[in-house]
């Protein structure tokens, strides 16, 4: 199966006034097509800098790729982005329903991607401010605003970082119901137990390199890397679905 | 509809201590002052000892600070703002003419101030440290940097040299007998310079801040969501970005409004335009009280009327103060 | 928060450094790098236009390091014009650094920038004007800065009431249009105010306009600090709150600060021009760069001798000057 996304020796740096950071490289990684690929690794360590130049929006933190390639099956418009922050993620002076309407002009659309995320209702009213939605449903807009695009994949970029645990467990139930309609996901996170739940494979990363890369089971059975052991002892243990 | 009114209420209840703090201030400072304000008084020729006598009677300014003041306040509850010397008028009438072409004028400047200024602070942000954005900041700085009554000087230096504009004052000569139109167009023509000195140093200062704002605005995350959303660029900066980079410029407004009311006061004396400022200079140079105090509580409904207007905008503007109420204007 | 010492660091604050340097030294040496005394007045010399400095001899030779000027002579022509003629026969030689910075020997003139209407040289004028208005301008800065600290770092640091009811008096302080104040308050001076009381007033009038603004600055700094571990740290300590708020507080607050006045020095020193400019400010005899602009005032004045605009330049300049280095300050602030 010839990969969705192959990254090649790539090597990514931040520009910051005269100095320029590494981030990330060399690096190696292959997404496939409708996989769920789990990014873990610590604060730092180059996962959301991967993220967003596989988005191509490194040019707006200042980043620049400096060396490898990404040999890509999809357009860069065929991915959806979902933060990590959902409060700063919104327009405070933007009605989540206009917000909608600019990503998708059709009100049916927008409605069968809010009803799929379970907002709907009363409360849930197109014209409210995203001050008025808790942290949760705000995650689910934007999950919803993803999915307004029909993406073909979904960077998903410690999506569960501000949530409590309830909630994480019920947005990783939604997105394994998004994959099985085919969307590959890329799910970027330091908790390497809740990722464990979700995804198929995961790639471990440090100081910008992937450490290891396998199935999930093989991970969490057999690591072949210190680090990899290190992060499975240190994160609570999250039950499997 | 209807709680806005309950707002601007409030507010406006909530402002009216401000109405009467400055001519009470003005009366205390004017108190504190070493000398006796009846010998200065008494030194100007042009008032007879028995004006002074009058006033002394009818005005109770020989008594002490607070009962000179609460007189003060009686006659306004009445309408009476005093008798001018320097015009020989009531003070209300003085001023009404002249509060509106001071309204007028700062209404201009304010107009043409935001509309150059916003635009430009957005370009310069979004060219952030290229060269059109260095160019405009140093234009912004030198802008800000000439005083506005040299510039007046020099502005009218010119007019005069390439005789194009009229040198002072608000109405041609021959205003009368000009049609509608013709009228229209003579108050434009002498508003030019004013108009162009006053906003312009205004335009200056809020250049600065709006591209302080906008840069702000663009390196926050939702911006960087609606990017990721694939939103087109124009939408993403005309309505998202500069909806966010002005909300805490219109908060701002309001407190920039005594600045503006102060410019104006130098740009009117300097080009003659005929408001408050001009009064309060004449009223100054003949010591006329009640015109000070007269003009300094006009002065003070202005502002009230902008920083309600403001406060009204922000409202329109910000959904998340319509949660909350009143703004909390004492947080920064 | 230590930045790179590297070239860049020091380039940056060389210019307004530079710049600012020149500003004081003029004002402050006044009195040696003007040729002459602000109040010297020469009716045989009014409306003299900026002496011409030669280089070159009558022969064309060159006389780079030793300039010289001609003696000059009032004449009127028919239509009652002034005109000065040079008198080519004696150079008188520009002596520096004797006595004053730059002089002549009598009876020729060194007149930089011309002279006004009454004959009185311009240059020295603006030197001697610069030391008043910047006096002026930095008296009243360090007065509001002192009451704005008092009043911000108080109501930040106490929260609650205190906080609260300050705010609401400062808020009516910057209500007060400056200028309105100053042509109100000048209203009831008596007449016979002397040239030092009317400096110390304009001073503390400016001052008293200038603090609410400061205040604030400082109030959400106090704010945002207050929650910070070394201000707990220091409690537990047992140090009292007029120690945390000067021990800890005030390094921090001095970047925003610094900026903060900076950027307010230059509209003190505009409010004090634009008084004396109107006659209710500094008067005659003494100098500050507002009442120099007076000979602005009439267009046929301009006309006639139009180095008389010369100090709203130099005003523009010093401005200028304080809003580069308020910039600067900014931008070392940004980078940390």
């Amino acid at each position: 199966m010839t990969p969705l996304i192959r990254i090649e020796k790539l090597e990514l740096k931040y520009e910051n006034g005269r100095k320029t950071l590494p981030a990330v490289g060399p690096l190696d990684l292959e997404i496939r097509s409708g996989e769920a690929l789990g990014l873990i690794g610590e604060s730092g360590a180059g996962k959301s800098t991967l993220g967003l130049c596989l988005l191509g929006l490194l040019a707006r933190k200042n980043g620049r790729i400096t060396g490898g390639r990404i040999v890509s099956a999809l357009k860069a418009e065929e991915i959806a982005y979902i933060p990590q922050d959902p409060q700063a993620s919104l327009d405070p002076l933007c009605a989540i329903g206009k917000f909608l309407n600019e990503i998708c002009p059709d009100p049916g659309k927008i409605t069968e991607a809010l009803r799929r995320v379970r907002l709907t209702g009363e409360r849930n009213s197109l014209k409210s401010y995203p001050h008025e939605l808790s942290g949760g449903m705000q995650q689910r807009l934007l999950i919803a605003a993803a999915l307004l695009r029909s993406p073909k994949m979904i960077i998903a970029d410690e999506p569960t970082a501000s949530l409590d645990m309830l909630l994480q467990r019920e947005i990783v139930r939604l997105f394994k119901e998004i994959q099985n309609t085919g969307i590959t996901f890329l799910f970027i996170s330091h908790n390497i137990a809740l990722a464990g739940t979700f995804c198929d494979r995961l790639a471990i990363m440090k100081n910008g390199r992937v450490v290891e890369v396998a199935p999930t089971g093989e991970i969490f059975k057999t690591p072949s890397q210190n680090y990899t052991r290190e992060l499975i002892d240190s994160t609570p243990e999250v039950s499997r679905d | 509809m209807k709680t806005l009114l309950k707002f601007a209420f409030k507010r406006g209840l909530a402002a009216l201590p401000l109405l009467f703090f400055l001519p009470f201030i003005t009366l205390c400072l004017m108190h504190a002052i070493p000398g006796n304000y009846f010998d200065s008084l008494r030194m100007n020729p042009q008032i007879s000892a028995e004006t002074i006598a009058q006033y002394e009677k009818n005005y109770h300014l020989g008594a002490p600070l607070i009962l000179q003041y609460g007189y003060w306040l009686k006659n306004l509850l009445r309408l009476d703002l005093g008798f001018s010397f320097a015009y020989q008028q009531p003070v209300l009438s003085v001023l009404k003419s002249r509060a509106w072409n001071t309204f007028l004028l700062s209404g201009a400047s304010i107009l043409f101030a935001w509309g150059i200024a916003l635009p430009l602070g957005l370009l310069a942000a979004i060219k952030r440290n290229r060269w059109q954005d260095r160019i405009l900041r140093g234009v912004s700085y030198l802008g800000l940097s000439f005083p506005n009554f040299f510039l007046c000087l020099l502005f009218l230096y010119l007019a005069y040299r390439t005789g194009g504009l009229p040198l002072s004052g608000m109405r041609s000569v021959h205003y009368d007998a000009l049609t509608w139109a013709g009228k229209v167009t003579d108050i434009a023509q002498h508003m030019i310079i004013p108009v162009l000195i006053l906003g312009g140093g205004s335009a200056c200062h809020l250049f600065r801040l709006m591209r302080a704002q906008t840069v702000e605005v663009l390196d926050k995350d939702f911006v960087l969501q609606l990017e990721a959303s694939r939103i087109p660029r124009r939408t993403i900066l005309f309505r998202h970005v500069l909806r966010n980079a002005v909300n805490p410029l219109v908060t701002l407004f309001g407190m920039e409004l005594p600045a503006l009311f102060s410019g104006a006061a130098l740009v009117e004396i300097f080009t003659g335009w005929p408001g408050l400022g001009q009064v309060m200079l004449s009223a100054v140079r003949s010591q006329d009280l009640f015109l000070v105090l007269g003009n300094m509580l006009v002065i003070s409904f202005l502002l009230i009327c902008g920083n309600l207007i403001s406060d009204v905008l922000l409202i329109g503007i910000d959904p998340r103060i319509r949660a909350w109420n009143p703004p909390g204007r004492s947080t920064s | 928060m230590k930045t790179v010492f590297g070239n860049t660091k020091i380039k940056r604050w060389l210019l307004p450094a530079a710049l600012l340097g020149t500003v004081f030294i003029c004002s402050a040496g006044a009195d040696w790098l003007a040729p002459y005394s602000p109040q010297a007045e020469s009716r045989t010399y009014a409306y003299h236009p900026p002496s011409r400095v030669h280089f070159r001899d009558g022969q064309g030779k060159l006389s780079l390091f030793r300039p010289f000027v001609y003696q000059t002579r009032l004449s009127f022509d028919s239509l009652r014009r002034r005109h000065y003629t040079e008198e080519t026969g004696e150079k008188f030689y520009l002596k520096f650094f004797g006595r004053r910075f730059i002089s002549v020997p009598e009876p020729a003139k060194i007149y930089l920038l011309g002279t006004d209407p009454r004959g009185r040289d311009v240059f020295s004028r603006i030197l001697f004007g610069t030391r008043v208005s910047l006096a002026a301008a930095l008296l009243g800065v360090a007065l509001a800065t002192t009451i704005g600290f008092l009043v911000g770092g108080i109501a930040g640091y106490f929260g609650g009431w205190t906080d609260h009811f300050l705010m609401r008096v400062s808020e009516f302080f910057i209500m007060i249009p400056g200028f309105y104040l100053l042509l109100a308050l000048r209203s009831t001076l008596p007449a016979g105010l002397d040239s030092r009381q009317t400096f110390l007033l304009i001073v503390l009038i400016l001052s008293m306009i200038g603090w609410g603004s400061l205040s604030r600055v400082v109030r959400g700094m106090t704010l945002s600090l207050k929650e910070r571990e070394f201000v707990a740290a220091a409690k537990v300590l047992g140090r009292g709150p007029f120690g945390i708020l000067t021990r800890h507080i005030l390094p921090h607050l001095v970047s925003y600060l610094g900026v903060a006045v900076s950027l307010a020095i230059p509209g003190y020193i505009l409010g004090e021009s634009a008084l004396s400019l109107l006659g209710l400010g500094i008067q005659d005899p003494d100098v500050s760069l507002g009442n120099l602009l007076q000979d602005c005032m009439s267009i046929p004045s301009i006309q006639l001798s139009p180095w008389v605009l010369a100090p709203g330049f130099w005003l523009a300049f010093i401005s200028f000057c304080f809003y580069l280095l308020g910039d600067r300050i900014a931008q070392s602030g940004e980078i940390q």
